[in-house]
């Protein structure tokens, strides 16, 4: 029950934010209020948000991974480079391949024993440094004009980008919150040796979560080849930090065991409200950095603040 | 909730201070960067367009997107949507920023004038653009191609073994400045006699260019004849490198394109043979100058290329005064 109130009290912080950041823009921008800001809202945050939606699984699990902005560049550049094969093959190809990086992390980290942390920062070197290889250090260009359409073509006024999202999230939610897979996240984070005793293939699903990671950074990779109809080693240089942020931000522990998916989903929002609020006020984008920065930490210590209060109540009360 | 409460009072407040900030009425024009830090070219370049852009009187909208191809997409986006008159754009890549112009024009049927600047598109002609003015970074990498080949014809050699610094992989003016080497050294004859023992990026960083340069003394000792550098920052390193292993000036040769301050001073002193001038402040120039005229209704040719001279000895004192009233002090 603590758990749960903590919870829903961190959720309602982040909408706070979020309706705040609505009114500031809503107020100073006229243009800003209309349904085809919140569209394009959505449709900028996708990349990041399929990301962060994978991100959150790993987590949960208490794992950690660095390498996906390398998986989304790596993705696209084989995109890019087997579309002669033709547009489904090439896709299928990409999603793979960046996936099979997922699998490398997932095998080193529960085969090698090696820390999480150590693993996918030798990963999203190699890989970078594999995708200047493939590419000869020229960013590659698309050919399939039909491909654009994947995530620059709209659906009754919205991009297309909006509905991957909503899917994406809405089945992250479900899974974490109705299958077993989601619920082995949850009891490896908290505890992986009690997890292990009670019968969890803990090695098994912590490989799986680092599939599902790098499989959502793949999808990510698609979304954004399709949309600037480039493959290059460069994208994604500062994407982890972005995401583990919007994720923490969102309530996800780093010490896995916590996390919600719609928390998630919040703190990507607001990350890119903060974005577009940067562009509105014409203020230097250097200042995006500290607003960002603030506000997640600002979150994280109310949170501990709170949690701690209620624990205290709780105690005294008993 | 109290903390909810004062949140909100605290906003409403700004959003009042920001609405009677934006009240007057002006041209709006964004301005989209790719990356600012970590360049000394686009530093002094965003001082000169922000200098052109209220010396005639605009109000302009500066993004930058810190080295984010993504963010960059969806920052001309927001810059659209908050209903710019003009809109001005560096690219981060050349192809990669082309689907998100050509759904601007779409988007705003045509209306919008959108120029880039410094970073040519590629294709370079696009039917959504108005123009490009800038610097043509293949015709830099032609001219310094040119000037390497002339130097060792004089000096009646018929082999010589360089190394090429290139500027970080993927970005178009390493891109160029190579193609453009390259391509001057084959319509010269001279590709057999140039020998290229290896090229590294040395990410235009003074420093990783150092290491770099250090690792090639180690396994090509003074077989090197020159280094082929993309850039003065990389320059600079190659240069301390050399002073650090005891060498003197002219022993390997090497070249920068820029026109720094501390680049000029070292062609002067012998260490490095020449450099291209690219000024920011002209390039900027260029380009606010050529989305003036099109604001106006005047026509402008679809390519406006800024003039980039060589600085060598022979004319290194004339422009020191001038990089360094350009580049200014640190």
């Amino acid at each position: 029950m603590k758990v749960k109130a903590a919870r829903l009290i961190a959720d309602r912080k982040l909408l706070v934010i979020i309706i705040a950041l609505l009114v500031i823009l809503s107020v100073a921008d006229r243009n800003f209020f209309t349904l085809q800001t919140f569209v394009s809202l959505f449709d900028h945050i996708a990349i990041n948000g399929v990301m962060a939606a994978g991100m959150t699984i790993l987590l949960i699990s208490g794992s950690f991974d660095l390498s996906v902005g390398s998986v989304m560049a790596v993705t696209g550049i084989i995109i890019v480079l087997s579309q002669q094969f033709g547009m489904l093959a090439s896709v299928l190809l990409g999603v793979a391949a960046g996936t099979a990086i997922g699998a490398l992390n997932g095998v080193l980290v529960v085969k090698g024993k090696i820390n999480a942390f150590i693993v996918t920062l030798g990963t999203m070197i190699i890989f970078r440094g594999l995708g200047l290889v493939l590419t000869n250090s020229h960013p590659v260009k698309g050919s399939i004009a039909a491909f654009q359409v994947l995530s620059q073509a709209s659906f009754l006024g919205i991009p297309l980008p909006v509905f991957y999202l909503v899917v994406v999230y809405a089945a992250v939610w479900y899974v974490l919150r109705s299958t077993k897979f989601g619920r082995n996240d949850f009891a490896i984070g908290g505890n992986a040796v009690s997890s292990r005793l009670a019968g969890i293939r803990v090695d098994l699903y912590t490989f799986l979560y680092f599939v599902v990671c790098s499989f959502m950074a793949a999808l990510a990779g698609v979304l954004l080849t399709s949309r600037v109809n480039t493959g290059s080693a460069v994208f994604g240089d500062q994407t982890p930090m972005l995401i583990i942020a919007a994720a923490v931000l969102g309530g996800t522990s780093l010490f896995g065991g916590k996390g919600t998916v719609i928390g998630t989903l919040q703190g990507v929002l607001i990350l890119g409200l903060i974005e577009r609020a940067m562009v509105i006020f014409n203020v230097n984008t250097n200042y995006q950095l500290l607003v960002r920065g603030t506000i997640i930490i600002a979150v994280i210590v109310t949170d501990a603040l709170t949690t701690k209060r209620r624990e205290g109540a709780a105690a005294a009360a008993g | 909730m109290k903390a909810g409460k004062i949140l909100i009072i605290v906003c409403l407040a700004l959003a009042v201070i920001a609405v009677t900030a934006g009240a007057q009425k002006k041209v709006t024009i964004g301005f989209s960067m790719p990356f600012v830090e970590d360049s000394p070219y686009f530093f002094p370049y965003t001082q000169a367009v922000k200098k052109e852009a209220a010396a005639r009187g605009w109000d302009l909208i500066m993004t930058d997107a810190k080295s984010d191809l993504n963010t960059q997409v969806n920052q001309i986006e927001d810059l659209v949507a908050k209903g710019v008159q003009g809109l001005l754009i560096v690219p981060l890549d050349a192809a990669g920023i082309v689907p998100v112009i050509n759904k601007m024009y779409a988007q705003t049927k045509g209306k919008l004038p959108m120029i880039t600047s410094n970073v040519m598109t590629d294709p370079p002609q696009l039917k959504s653009l108005v123009a490009f003015a800038g610097p043509n970074s293949y015709l830099e990498g032609k001219a310094m191609g040119d000037y390497w080949v002339h130097y060792f014809q004089k000096k009646g050699l018929t082999k010589v073994n360089y190394c090429e610094m290139a500027g970080k992989a993927g970005y178009s003016a390493a891109i160029d400045r190579r193609k453009g080497f390259q391509d001057r050294v084959r319509e010269l004859g001279w590709t057999d006699k140039f020998v290229l023992f290896e090229s590294q990026p040395g990410d235009w960083n003074a420093d990783t260019a150092q290491k770099i340069m250090e690792n090639w003394l180690t396994t090509y000792g003074d077989k090197i004849q020159f280094v082929y550098c993309h850039n003065d920052g990389m320059a600079l390193g190659v240069v301390k490198a050399l002073q650090d292993a005891g060498k003197n000036p002219g022993d390997i040769l090497t070249n920068g394109c820029d026109g720094q301050v501390e680049a000029v001073e070292l062609v002067q002193q012998g260490w490095m043979l020449f450099t291209v001038f690219q000024s920011p402040a002209t390039d900027a120039k260029t380009a606010t100058d050529t989305l003036a005229r099109i604001l106006k209704g005047q026509k402008v040719d679809y390519y406006t290329y800024m003039e980039t001279p060589v600085i060598d000895k022979a004319n290194a004192d004339k422009y020191l005064p001038i990089v360094t009233e350009i580049w200014g002090t640190k």
